[in-house]
């Protein structure tokens, strides 16, 4: 696992570096057809198609109340669409969360980092390895009974090996024994990574990761996007900071008022008309 | 079934509505569950009638004194309590909870170290000379005044909420205080009405309602509890909702008490809250518009 | 898990003052009665340090498990022959069963209405165990229970005393470790960022679950014992009061570890029963001590204590200490 270099501006990266151009015949991993979502009159998500390819990181940018955090909560099992599809590798995507990541092997992280505070960084991200013990009721049973006797816990056994010490290095991520309450947030959002990571998921949302991180931040979130990549994942990536996204990205969907209004290349995404017209307006700004 | 029992429902079911109103306001004004309501009107019940037995004050006074006991604990408990809490726990609310069960207790505890722990009867706000016949029922002059002051609370408090400016403003912080807070409301203020309203609401109720079943330092907590599982039946999209969720409850209680006798009042609403809260915990009457 | 050396200071140190409360009791018919309260108690406080203190889940419905046990002693003694040990899996798992459907309720809604619907299960209950007389025996509730036999003879208080501490002392022991196990890591993730726990694979709404119905379970062990101590139990014991006094122990004693729990039941006992001062306004006392700590001093008192020794450690040792 490569260290993650000292990068100074994202923008500096033309071409996403160790990352395999997706081949065209990648599976698609995840797709969303006619997805939509309204709360009263206002239409946060607006009949959105999009796919996913193993292998691919999809940027999914637009400004505020585009309904990127809306399509996010949607794929991942937080609100349920009021019409559309949504499927991962043919099958469709439903249930709780828990179910989502358990059987479609979902994992993201959140626009506010979800992390207790009062836990370690470290005991964050073991939350991360535990889920495919704790999963069912009786994996839940098998960790008590282990966790009182003092042996037998199949979570120890893996994190006895590292696991989340190696993941915490690959991020960039230092001294995972300190409270949460005492980490930045770069270093909170690192943590939710982490975590992520650690459930050893077939696809990635990441939301907003880079809000309020430092460069060395956006380094560690970096080294993970290569890190699931590498594994045959794909990754979906939010962000309002476009010139990150489309320097990570394969392809990027540009959201505006609920409705995806580009979808492709980022670099003629950057160059679009549409791109005009959702970030500044064609006539006047909203 | 007699009808001498729906003056009852429509008694009890006018007090169990008039907390279920106060947590309403303090939930729309804070987001919060109030759970220490029905100690506040159980302290303002047992107070005016300590004072008026015991002090030998004119009943009015004391049920004034007692009104605004119950208003200066509910601001008490704002400022001293929940909004250092909140403050210190942003988005955890289970230290909230605790809190507010915490001070359920203690003006439990308070009320029967200043007042006693002995039951003391109510104190009839008028008594009819010849009681109104219905059919076999008798309504007494404490009934009326009852349904009388309920409807008018309830037409106050929607007037208050339409036409007046911090009625406007608790209705649009709502459960958002953050986002009310960004926008310039004046949060700790609107707070602070919502408290001081609800300890109103429920101040008024006690020594409205203990004339018909007497009161002890221990009531606070079924008042508490069958209010809040009023504004759950009822639901918080109207302010009308509580009187229906109030008015049900009664009747539930009610018929469970008359068809297989008093132990069952616990157990039939053990059942419906348990009902609603797994089906319709929204209640009756929905928000329109997702908050 | 901690390493090495250090992971049998906890239970070595704790043994040794279990010891030596059964030390300072043993011999006085009126301290044993004392430990045996206060241990009911701590059973209770205990019976909450997961689901409550680690989950973040409030349910009081714990007069009621306290009640389950109490009455599965009372009466298997009065109405079987079985042995008396049989109430307790029996007590338990009619408890957590209890616990467990009352959760399941709620299981989509806020900690308010697990509160209110588990407060309203607490009073039906009371009711119940007033109502029901031909099972509970009414208001007059269960005498004469029969003594139970332990290793060939009658069980004498003052040996019902010491298995009691050491029980006491083993469920909070064994609470600890799980506080600290992948189990208990998750359980504790769960207060304050559910939504995480669950986008990891974990379904919370089970992890809660089993939190409330272990609990519940552990509190029932209590209820056993109490009524094994007392020869008979009343319903007034388990009037729904108990719950506030329960919530209050975990958080006077602090909440960092179950030891913490046991500290509270020593603390409530000692202020309502030996201090005459505090009889009457013992329990206005504890309510305003609670809002005290809720809102200036949230560690409780064993956090202040941890927090003393760790800087005494730091100081002596002049090393590093991470808080534990």
């Amino acid at each position: 696992m490569a260290e993650p270099s000292n990068m100074a501006e994202p923008s500096n990266m033309a071409e996403p570096s160790n990352m395999a151009e997706p081949s065209n015949m990648a599976d698609v991993i995840l797709e969303c057809r006619g997805v939509n979502k309204a709360y009263g009159a206002v239409r946060a998500v607006n009949d959105v198609s999009l796919e996913l390819r193993a292998g691919e990181v999809l940027g999914l940018v637009g400004p505020n109340g585009a309904g990127k955090t809306t399509l996010v909560d949607l794929i991942g099992g937080e609100q349920r669409p009021d019409s559309g599809a949504i499927t991962a590798l043919g099958r469709p995507l439903a249930g709780a969360p828990s179910r989502r990541a358990r059987v479609n092997g979902l994992a993201r992280t959140f626009q506010h980092p979800q992390v207790a505070l009062d836990l370690t960084a470290r005991e964050n991200m073991l939350v991360g390895l535990a889920g495919p013990s704790l999963a069912t009721l009786s994996g839940q049973l098998r960790e008590l009974a282990a966790g009182i006797v003092g042996a037998g816990s199949r979570i120890e056994r893996d994190a006895a090996r590292g696991e989340v010490e190696r993941v915490a290095a690959a991020l960039g991520l230092k001294d995972i024994e300190r409270e949460c309450r005492e980490l930045t947030l770069g270093e909170l959002r690192l943590v939710e990574v982490g975590r992520a990571l650690l459930t050893r998921p077939a696809l990635m949302l990441l939301d907003e990761p880079f809000a309020g991180s430092d460069a060395h931040g956006v380094a560690g979130i970096r080294s993970a996007i290569a890190e699931i990549l590498r594994n045959g994942c794909g990754v979906i990536l939010v962000d309002h900071n476009v010139d990150i996204v489309a320097s990570l990205a394969h392809r990027i969907a540009l959201l505006n008022l609920g409705a995806k209004v580009f979808d492709g290349d980022p670099k003629a995404c950057l160059a679009s008309p549409e791109m005009q017209a959702v970030y500044f307006g064609e006539r006047e700004a909203a | 079934m007699p009808s001498q029992l729906f003056v009852s429902i429509v008694e009890i079911g006018c007090f169990f509505a008039l907390i279920a109103l106060g947590y309403l306001i303090v939930l729309y004004g804070a987001g919060f569950f109030h759970f220490a309501l029905g100690p506040y009107a159980m302290f303002s019940a047992l107070g005016a009638a300590y004072w008026v037995t015991a002090s030998e004050w004119p009943l009015w006074v004391a049920v004034v004194a007692g009104v605004a006991a119950a208003v200066a604990l509910s601001v008490v408990t704002e400022l001293l309590v929940v909004r250092p809490i909140e403050k210190r726990v942003r988005g955890e609310e289970l230290p909230s909870l605790i809190a507010v069960v915490a001070t359920l207790f203690a003006v439990s505890q308070l009320a029967g170290t200043v007042f006693g722990r002995k039951p003391f009867p109510g104190q009839p706000w008028m008594d009819f000379e010849d009681p109104i016949e219905w059919g076999e029922a008798v309504i007494g002059g404490q009934t009326v005044i009852i349904v009388g002051v309920t409807l008018a609370i309830f037409i106050l408090l929607a007037a208050w909420l339409r036409w007046s400016r911090y009625g406007q403003w608790l209705r649009a912080v709502g459960e958002n205080q953050e986002a009310a807070r960004t926008l310039g409301f004046p949060v700790a203020r609107i707070r602070l009405a919502a408290f001081a309203v609800g300890g109103l609401i429920a101040g008024i109720a006690g020594p409205l309602f203990s004339p018909k079943a007497g009161v002890n330092f221990e009531s606070g907590l079924s008042y508490s509890l069958f209010g809040f599982i009023a504004l759950v039946m009822g639901g918080t999209g109207s302010i009308w909702a509580p009187l229906a969720g109030g008015l049900i409850l009664a009747a539930l209680q009610i018929a469970a008490s008359y068809l297989f006798g008093s132990p069952s009042l616990n157990y039939a609403t053990l059942i419906a809250a348990a009902l609603f809260f797994a089906f319709r915990p929204e209640g009756l009457f929905a928000r329109r518009v997702r908050h | 898990m901690r390493q090495g050396g250090s992971a049998w200071v906890e239970p070595i140190v704790t043994l040794a003052l279990a010891i030596a409360a059964m030390a300072a009791v043993h011999g006085s018919p009126y301290l044993e009665a004392v430990a045996l309260l206060t241990c009911t108690y701590a059973f209770i406080a205990l019976g909450m340090y997961l689901p409550f203190i680690m989950g973040g889940a409030l349910s009081m419905a714990y007069n009621a498990y306290l009640g389950v046990g109490a009455y599965a002693l009372a009466l298997i003694a009065g109405r079987s022959d079985w042995d008396l040990a049989w109430s307790l899996p029996i007590g338990m798992l009619i408890a957590a069963a209890t616990a467990v459907l009352l959760g399941f309720a709620t299981r989509r809604l806020s900690g308010f209405y697990l509160a209110a619907v588990t407060l309203l299960f607490g009073i039906a209950f009371t009711t119940w165990l007033v109502d029901a007389e031909s099972v509970t025996g009414g208001s007059g509730g269960l005498q004469g229970l029969r003594v139970p036999v332990f290793a060939g003879r009658p069980l004498s208080n003052s040996t019902l005393v010491m298995l009691t501490i050491l029980a006491v002392w083993i469920v909070a022991l064994a609470l600890s470790r799980l506080r600290n196990s992948p189990f208990g890591v998750a359980v504790r993730a769960r207060r304050r960022a559910a939504i995480a726990v669950e986008s990891c694979g974990i379904p919370v709404s089970t992890l809660t679950l089993v939190s409330l119905g272990l609990g519940a379970a552990v509190s029932s062990v209590g209820g056993s014992l109490f009524a094994v101590a007392n020869h008979a139990i009343l319903p007034e014991s388990f009037a729904v009061d108990l719950v506030f006094l329960c919530i209050f122990m975990p958080l006077l004693g602090g909440q960092d570890r179950p030891w913490g729990a046991v500290l509270g039941a020593i603390l409530v006992v000692t202020f309502t029963f030996q201090l005459t001062f505090f009889k009457e306004t013992g329990s206005l006392f504890f309510s305003l001590a609670v809002l005290l700590v809720l809102v200036i001093a949230p560690r409780g008192v064993l956090g202040y204590v941890l927090i003393g020794l760790q800087k005494l450690w730091k100081g002596t040792r002049g090393g590093e200490t991470r808080h534990g």
